[in-house]
């Protein structure tokens, strides 16, 4: 027994020791806050498949306002983008990583550090082999398998191999509203795209009989493989539409020109090592040694230069038109004995400007150019008269053509956006630069960007385009010395390489040159790599010579430009030359900032094998995520640094679970233009952070932010919230003060602003902007500069209003040097914390309570310490502060900013909670939006609180709508929700509608409203019965059912519609004095409401053939509402 | 008649006995109150981000200080630092949602001064 009781007692000892210790070492549930760095677990999670997610996108007035409709829509692209990105799994470093290129903002001066994506097609690898792919919703079967298809292209180009799997995203946006429907369909097996079945072929290329069966079934060539001793080419069949390709024939010239130029540097090689350091003891030796290396550089010269190019041997195949002058003419006409060439005939010019001046000078030159200047054709390599040499001639000469708008050719008209060199949408902040540098070299050539050598060195990946037109600039006077495009021909040309598909697509010529520099590479590519006679069964092919650009122009009916009497050629042999020859052509006269002359040259280069020589292949440790064809991956700094071939520097840091950051510097000759504004060459720094609201993204520019992007989660899908910050807000209040007749009033009046100090002079300024640390200086620059003077980071015009621009520039500074600046520039306070009074002296510092700081920073635990030690200060504190508030949000939407107003709004909800005051404000600045769905959510969220706020509401809502017609809240049966009643001032215009029309009505999904009578309360009224009911209805009664062309209507989606009585399409009433009398109206209740989520999205999403004005069955009916109307 | 005798020998066993009975009844207690401090918090929890979903405050408030005054056993509860930053961001936006504040607002702050006693985790 007493054993039992020892065993028992010791056991007991143990067990309870054991729960003891499991107590302690219980776990306890985890704190519910991120760690893991992932903001989702997987995709999944927030895109489950076929459910379409809802997308809001938050912007202000000023970032929007300063970018066309199309940027508007590439910039929400974009989003659509980050937010897949962001919701993918990814960890907050590898989203870093996959985003590291992709600005969160497109204004112009991200361009030289992005690598942004135009067209409706955006793209990111996600990680696994898995490549998340945007399109469009709403297209034909064809046109997506090409887009699926282009994307597939695209990341096996920069991963150097096939993903594994497309994760297909089909979005459909509603640009007036800013939102987004985002739906995740199936994904797809990235490799079956590369099949026969989805327009994939590949050949091994023995032979020209293997090339010819090529060529026939591809449009465009995106790989080519070396295997042993044999070459393996892949291209796609363009399924959607008609591709201008090029034929076996034009490869056979390419690859003739190209082996001939080959030839030619091996000759001129060993010419070098025979000739090149003999030495000589006499000089009779010396002589006889000038006489033989001459006899023999003539004969290097006879054997390999053709007359087109006289003593001059390349290192490439190309063309260009250059600009040729009449010597002998010029000669005689400055009065100079000498025999005049190029240099020196530039030599006299100089002489003359320092002499005389520019201008004079200039002015010379124009007279010269028009009397004795002509264009000649040059064609390096053997390409003279071949059809590839047409190609190159005339896209070439075309893009000149367009560039001067000659003769109004400029497609502007017809591809939306197309920007010009006489008329480009141009800040006068570049206007001595413009007219400084008026000669712009514009040539085509290679993307970097456009292929890859993967596989070490064994593929040569292509994108679908691999062409692009590049510029430098120069003076009239020193043509030889080059710069950086000058902003008018950057406009240009950016725009086009950024569409230039697009632009191919209107001129399909450009595809046929895309074709020959894709060529050219793969050729280039081969040569280098010791594969050049992989194709050398090419050297037979006949390749036809004959063609002379002025006939052959005539014959393609199909090109583009057909103005050619008014080009007027040369006839054969002008003044002794032996290509075409042409005048030099002018523009229109235009008047871009008080110049008119801009001179064109160039050409177009093709790919040799130059370009290879020494560039190193995708790396096969490299980071898949960063992985792009245009890095330099030979360039490697380590520790997250890597450049690209225009020597943009990326570095990558991760910096917590929860934070990376990207930095980034683009190359320093690079000038940072936007349309309106340039900032100075700085590095531009993007952290990713993760917390409990969503993931941010915040650029910043040294201590300055540009702005901040954040996405959040909602019920239904996703809230994108871009917050511009200094340098964003600051560029967009600048724009308009540059253009405001008044801008101390603008100043004044501006939400905006904090504080203000007027400096001495007209438009200058420091200003602090509400949410900023710095305060920003704002100066005009009186003198015009071709670039930013050392002292400022920043410069901004607006242009196209009826104010004459000033350029003003910019500078943040810290709040300890305003002062001084205040004591060295003058002036006095415009503008300060208390308010919009005048008040000189030196600014008091804007800051609020502590209190206040302590809300606005999120620090609840110090607010809560200020609740409990002073609640009767914190109370008024917070009280004032929030009345303070209040009114900015009131002013922002009295200066019809209400995007703004919104955003502020947003933010003081989160401070404050939703209070009523806060909710009603939000849905009136819904309404002012055009969004109604939200304004009823936020006002049934502060009636529910408020019920006092129901008149103030319904006072605006009065507003809102037409003269005579009325907009109110009305609760519902249950007395806990409010929605919208709405009262027509007549039904004259509503038509009656046929019962053969009733399928349509059906279908249209148009919203539909019965009257509240005894004979038709008896019908079903169910969406399955509608169409029965419908016919029954109109069966007895043929006028019963209106069609009343109130699409207007329709956004409110109200619950009841009323209308007078006795209204008759012949005779309505007078104004009703009293709405909604229900003894002076009918009622009509909704059976069938508008369709919001789908509201808006009917171009992308729904059937092309709805977009014709017939109203077909199957369309939705979006222009009208309808009534049934009883007895 | 038969006697029953504490023999010396017997008292180790005794005191064995008793000390494990007094653990395993110490230990039971203990492991009874954790678990309905533990369902209790649970349910606080659940009804803290419910209502602070809804933008209840003072159901936070309330929830929250039965979460609070139900500690663990140890004092390991990881959510407790974000139950005290819901406490005190309900705490201050529904006293800056008071028209004014009276005796009854300073009494319930006084209530819910209990926020103060933690530091920030």
């Amino acid at each position: 027994m007493k054993k039992a009781i020892r065993v028992f007692s010791v056991l007991g000892i143990l067990l309870a020791l054991l729960q003891l210790l499991a107590l302690f070492s219980s776990t306890s549930p985890a704190r519910p806050e991120i760690s893991t760095g992932k903001p989702v677990k997987d995709l999944a999670e927030r895109f489950p498949p076929d459910s379409a997610r809802f997308v809001d996108f938050e912007v202000d007035e000023g970032t929007f306002g300063r970018m066309t409709p199309r940027e508007q829509q590439d910039q929400m692209l974009d989003w659509l983008l980050i937010t897949i990105v962001s919701n993918a799994g990814l960890s907050v470093e590898e989203i870093n990583q996959a985003l590291y290129d992709l600005p969160a903002v497109r204004h112009g001066y991200m361009h030289p550090v992005a690598n942004f994506e135009y067209g409706p097609l955006r793209s990111r690898f996600v990680g696994d082999g898995r490549v998340a792919a945007l399109i469009p919703a709403g297209v034909s079967a064809e046109e997506r398998a090409d887009y699926l298809a282009h994307l597939a292209d695209a990341h096996r180009k920069d991963l150097g191999e096939i993903p594994t799997m497309l994760l297909v995203f089909e979005y459909a946006l509603n640009q007036d509203d800013h939102t987004a429907l985002l739906t995740r369909r199936g994904d797809i097996e990235a490799p079956i795209l590369f099949s026969e079945e989805h327009g994939y072929y590949q050949f091994k290329i023995d032979s020209l009989a293997d090339l010819k069966r090529f060529m026939a079934s591809v449009d465009d060539v995106t790989y080519a493989g070396r295997q042993g001793g044999s070459l393996t080419l892949g291209g796609r069949k363009i399924k959607s539409r008609a591709y201008r390709g090029i034929r076996v024939e034009d490869v056979a010239a390419i690859w003739q020109a190209e082996h001939k130029i080959q030839a030619q540097l091996q000759a001129l090689e060993a010419f070098e090592a025979k000739w090149g350091r003999r030495s000589y003891s006499t000089a009779a030796e010396q002589r006889r040694f000038a006489v033989e290396r001459e006899r023999a550089w003539n004969q290097l010269l006879t054997t390999y230069t053709r007359h087109g190019h006289e003593g001059e041997f390349v290192d490439g195949s190309g063309f260009s038109l250059d600009p040729s002058y009449d010597l002998s003419g010029i000669a005689e006409h400055l009065g100079v004995e000498d025999t005049l060439d190029h240099e020196s005939f530039f030599a006299v010019l100089e002489a003359m400007a320092q002499d005389r001046g520019a201008d004079a000078a200039r002015e010379v030159l124009q007279e010269i150019r028009y009397t004795y200047g002509f264009q000649t054709a040059r064609y390096d390599g053997d390409l003279q008269g071949t059809e590839v040499g047409m190609v190159l001639f005339y896209t070439d000469l075309l893009a000149k053509l367009w560039a001067l708008d000659f003769l109004g050719a400029a497609p502007d008209r017809y591809i939306d956006g197309f920007v010009t060199m006489t008329k480009p949408p141009l800040s006068p902040i570049y206007e001595e630069e413009v007219n400084t540098l008026s000669h712009t070299r514009l040539w085509f050539g290679h993307r970097n960007d456009g292929f890859q050598i993967a596989g070490e060195g064994q593929h040569l990946i292509l994108a679908r385009n691999g062409a692009r037109i590049y510029a430098a600039s120069s003076s009239a006077l020193s043509p030889g010395q080059e710069e950086e495009p000058a902003a008018d021909s950057d406009a240009f040309l950016r725009w086009w390489n950024d569409h230039y598909e697009e632009v191919a697509r209107f001129e399909p010529e450009y595809e046929r040159l895309n074709e020959i520099m894709k060529w050219s590479l793969i050729i280039g590519w081969l040569n280098e790599s010791n594969g050049g006679t992989l194709l050398e069964f090419l050297r037979p092919v006949r390749v036809d010579t004959s063609n002379w650009f002025p006939e052959w122009v005539r014959q393609n009916a199909q090109l583009r430009f057909k103005q050619w009497d008014k080009v007027g050629f040369f006839r054969r042999g002008y003044k002794g030359t032996h290509t075409e020859t042409l005048p030099l052509l002018y523009s229109k006269p235009y008047n871009l900032f008080g110049y008119d002359e801009a001179v064109l040259s160039g050409g177009v280069s093709l790919a040799s094998k130059q370009l290879f020589k020494g560039r190193r292949g995708l790396a096969p440790s490299a980071n898949p995520f960063i992985r792009r064809s245009k890095i330099d991956y030979g360039m490697g700094g380590g520790g997250g640094l890597f450049k690209t071939f225009e020597g943009i520097e990326y570095r990558l840091h991760r910096q917590g679970p929860n934070r990376a950051l990207a930095t980034v510097k683009a190359r320093p000759e690079a000038r940072l233009r936007g349309r309106h504004s340039e900032l100075a060459n700085v590095a531009f720094e993007r952290l990713v952070l993760f917390d409990k609201k969503g993931l941010h993204f915040v650029t910043s520019t040294g201590a300055n932010q540009v702005g901040s992007l954040s996405i959040s989660p909602t019920k239904n899908g996703f809230k994108v919230r871009w917050l511009s910050r200094d340098v964003d807000a600051g560029q967009s209040l600048t724009h308009r003060l540059s253009t405001s007749a008044d801008p101390d009033r603008l100043v004044l009046h501006e939400p905006n602003v904090e504080a203000a100090v007027k400096l001495a002079g007209e438009h200058a300024y420091l200003l602090k902007l509400r949410g900023s640390k710095n305060w920003m200086k704002v100066v005009p620059e009186e003198v015009p500069r071709v670039s930013i003077a050392p002292e400022w980071q920043a410069r901004v015009a607006g242009f196209g209003s009826p104010v004459a621009p000033k350029r003003l520039n910019l500078a943040w500074v810290q709040e300890a040097s305003v002062t001084t600046a205040l004591r060295r520039e003058g002036g006095g306070v415009l503008k300060s914390s208390e308010g919009t009074k005048a008040v000189l002296g030196a600014p008091s510092a804007p800051r609020g309570p502590s209190v206040v700081q302590h809300l606005e920073n999120g620090d609840y635990g110090k607010l809560a310490e200020d609740i409990f030690e002073t609640p009767l200060e914190t109370h008024k504190a917070l009280r004032e502060h929030f009345a303070e508030e209040l009114k900015r949000v009131d002013d922002f939407l009295t200066n019809t900013q209400p995007d703004r107003a919104l955003q502020h709004l947003d933010d003081l909800i989160d401070r404050f909670g939703p209070q009523p005051e806060l909710t009603v404000r939000r849905g009136l600045v819904q309404l002012a939006r055009g969004r109604f769905t939200d304004a009823l959510i936020d006002f049934n969220k502060t009636l529910a609180r408020r019920p006092d706020l129901l008149n103030q509401v319904n006072q605006r809502l009065e507003q809102q709508v037409p003269p005579h017609e009325a907009l109110r809240l009305f609760p519902d049966e249950t007395g806990a929700h409010w929605d919208f009643h709405y009262q027509l001032d007549h039904l004259s215009s509503a038509e009656a509608v046929r019962s053969s029309e009733l399928g349509g009505v059906v279908e249209g999904g148009a919203p539909i409203y019965v009257m509240d009578a005894p004979g038709l309360n008896k019908y079903d009224w169910n969406p399955s019965a509608l169409e029965a009911t419908l016919q029954a209805v109109v069966s007895g009664n043929p006028d019963a059912l209106r069609r009343l062309p109130r699409g207007d209507i329709a956004g409110y989606n109200p619950a009841v519609v009323y209308a007078p009585k006795r209204s008759t399409p012949q005779s309505d009433p007078p104004p009703l004095q009293k709405p909604f009398d229900p003894a002076l109206t009918n009622k009509f209740n909704v059976v069938r409401a508008a369709r919001q989520a789908e509201r808006g999205f009917r171009n992308a999403a729904s059937n092309p053939g709805c977009q014709d004005e017939d109203r077909n069955a199957g369309c939705r009916d979006e222009e009208a509402i309808y009534l049934v109307i009883g007895n | 008649m038969s006697e029953t005798h504490n023999k010396p020998q017997d008292t180790p066993t005794r005191l064995l006995a008793a000390a494990a009975l007094i653990l395993v009844l110490v230990v039971g207690g203990l492991s009874v109150h954790a678990s309905q401090s533990r369902h209790t918090r649970d349910r606080a929890y659940q009804q803290i981000t419910a209502a602070a979903a809804e933008n209840d405050y003072e159901a936070v408030l309330q929830s929250v200080e039965t979460f609070v005054a139900n500690p663990s056993f140890p004092d390991t509860d990881g959510r407790r630092p974000e139950v005290l930053r819901l406490g005190r961001q309900a705490l201050a936006h529904w006293f800056a949602s008071r028209g004014h504040v009276g005796a009854q607002t300073l009494a319930q702050i006084d209530r819910y001064r209990f926020l103060a006693d933690f530091q920030d985790e």
